[in-house]
């Protein structure tokens, strides 16, 4: 399945369509010194039992884990080191690595100098773009010299349509954006205030539209920004 | 003294030192705690499959083997590129005079995702190269911060808050004919949720 993500033209025409991602080609791959292919793996070196502090847990003083470790080798897992992990669950530990069966989170917020601020109990946002909803058309057009030397563009989401009638929307605003040689602004909300977070817990991101077309095609393409290029703590 | 960031314009050269920026810098961060019932924080863990290993911060570790388990020292290992042929390593661009090229077109810029933002603070920088920064206009360097196997495009502008070097990915976006309707089957919800994580950024 897909992403989509559905918006208004300036017209009010809702179009829904497909959000692509950018695909990177890959420009080599390593090999052994044979030739032969080699892949990255994670594997066990040792486990929570036998970690120093299980070991001093173990063997109750620090002498004791010495002359257990010039006897025998204590430290080694010789039942998994080597292993590959493979398909792992995630799980909260304690300091003494018993496992956590019903977890609570905090939010720490820190200041730009790393200083704590606020403390609370986590509560992950609602993605404000979704496909029920249409982004609306703010009409807000920036040139395309002051956006990109304004903001880092930090991701981009390429639109194609999902039917006929979406193509023409589509496309028709790729034509208009591409002749006015400007982006434009995309929020979510009524008004398009609101940032684009695009799932639950997700990060808030202004949204610029760029739109370009050739012999019938267009390229419309959202990108995001979570970033300013500007010094210096947070303006009002 | 760490290596700085050398371009040439013409026959002027301009010298930066360059700095990582990112959002913590500006708007402070936010980060998540898993506590416990006393409140005492408490860290990510591993259970393997079978229930059989606790993985703790350590307990593993990251090799190169090969299709018979054999491990390969990451030194020993050689580049190919898709055809098999031999990849030379590309030595850090930091420190080694670069050619500027441009000014170019910004819509260049668009065709790429920044993956990085330096602040470029100047040691020593050409008349002729601030001149063309404050007219607004953008230049492209060939870049690697440190020695791999190739470079990527960095786009030096100016703004009033100073000089920014923004380091660039290629899209690769394709223009989209009538008939390139998408039928909604392009990706998985995991893949498209795991690239989408936006609160892995920086």
């Amino acid at each position: 399945m897909a992403r989509y993500i559905t918006l208004k033209d300036p017209q009010e025409h809702p179009a829904e369509a497909t959000a692509w991602i950018p695909r990177q080609k890959a420009t080599h791959k390593m090999q052994g010194p044979s030739g032969q292919a080699v892949a990255s793996e994670r594997l066990i070196k040792s486990s929570s039992q036998h970690t120093t502090r299980a070991l001093l847990q173990k063997y109750g003083s620090v002498d004791a884990l010495t002359q257990a470790l010039i006897e025998s080798d204590p430290e080694i897992d010789f039942e998994r080191v080597g292993r590959k992990t493979g398909p792992s669950a995630r799980i909260w530990v304690r300091d003494d690595h018993t496992a956590l069966y019903a977890a609570r989170s905090l939010e720490i917020i820190e200041d730009p100098n790393g200083v704590e601020i606020d403390r609370r109990k986590a509560s992950p946002v609602a993605p404000t773009v979704l496909r029920e909803r249409p982004l609306p058309w703010t009409g807000q057009l920036l040139p395309i010299e002051t956006v990109v030397t304004r903001f880092a563009l930090v991701k981009k989401l390429q639109l194609r349509h999902s039917s006929p009638a979406a193509y023409n929307v589509l496309y028709e605003l790729a034509r208009q954006l591409h002749e006015t040689k400007r982006m434009a602004l995309v929020g979510a909300g009524d008004k398009g205030q609101e940032p684009l977070i695009m799932q639950r817990g997700g990060s808030p991101h202004r949204g610029f539209l760029e739109g370009r077309v050739k012999d019938g095609a267009y390229l419309l393409v959202l990108h995001l920004s979570n970033l300013e290029l500007r010094q210096g703590g947070p303006t009002s | 003294m760490a290596k700085g960031l050398i371009v040439k314009l013409g026959e002027h050269t301009s010298e930066f030192k360059i700095s990582r920026l990112s959002r913590d810098k500006i708007y402070g961060k936010k980060r998540s705690v898993v506590i416990d019932d006393m409140d005492q924080e408490c860290k990510a863990a591993l259970l393997t499959a079978d229930g059989d290993a606790l993985l703790v911060s350590g307990n593993t570790s990251s090799m190169m083997i090969d299709e018979d388990f054999n491990s390969i020292n990451r030194k020993a290992l050689r580049a190919v590129d898709p055809d098999g042929n031999p990849v030379d390593k590309v030595p850090s661009t930091l420190g080694v005079e670069q050619a500027l090229q441009g000014p170019i077109d910004p819509t260049r810029l668009l065709e790429h995702v920044t993956t990085a933002v330096y602040v470029l603070d100047p040691e020593e920088m050409a008349p002729e190269l601030l001149e063309a920064l404050e007219r607004g206009e953008i230049y492209e360097v060939p870049f690697a911060y440190r020695s791999g196997y190739g470079t990527n495009p960095l786009f030096i502008l100016k703004n009033e808050h100073g000089c920014f070097g923004l380091l660039g990915s290629p899209t690769n976006f394709q223009f989209c004919a009538p008939e390139d309707q998408d039928d909604g089957n392009a990706f998985e919800d995991d893949l498209m949720a795991d690239l989408l994580d936006f609160a892995e950024l920086f």
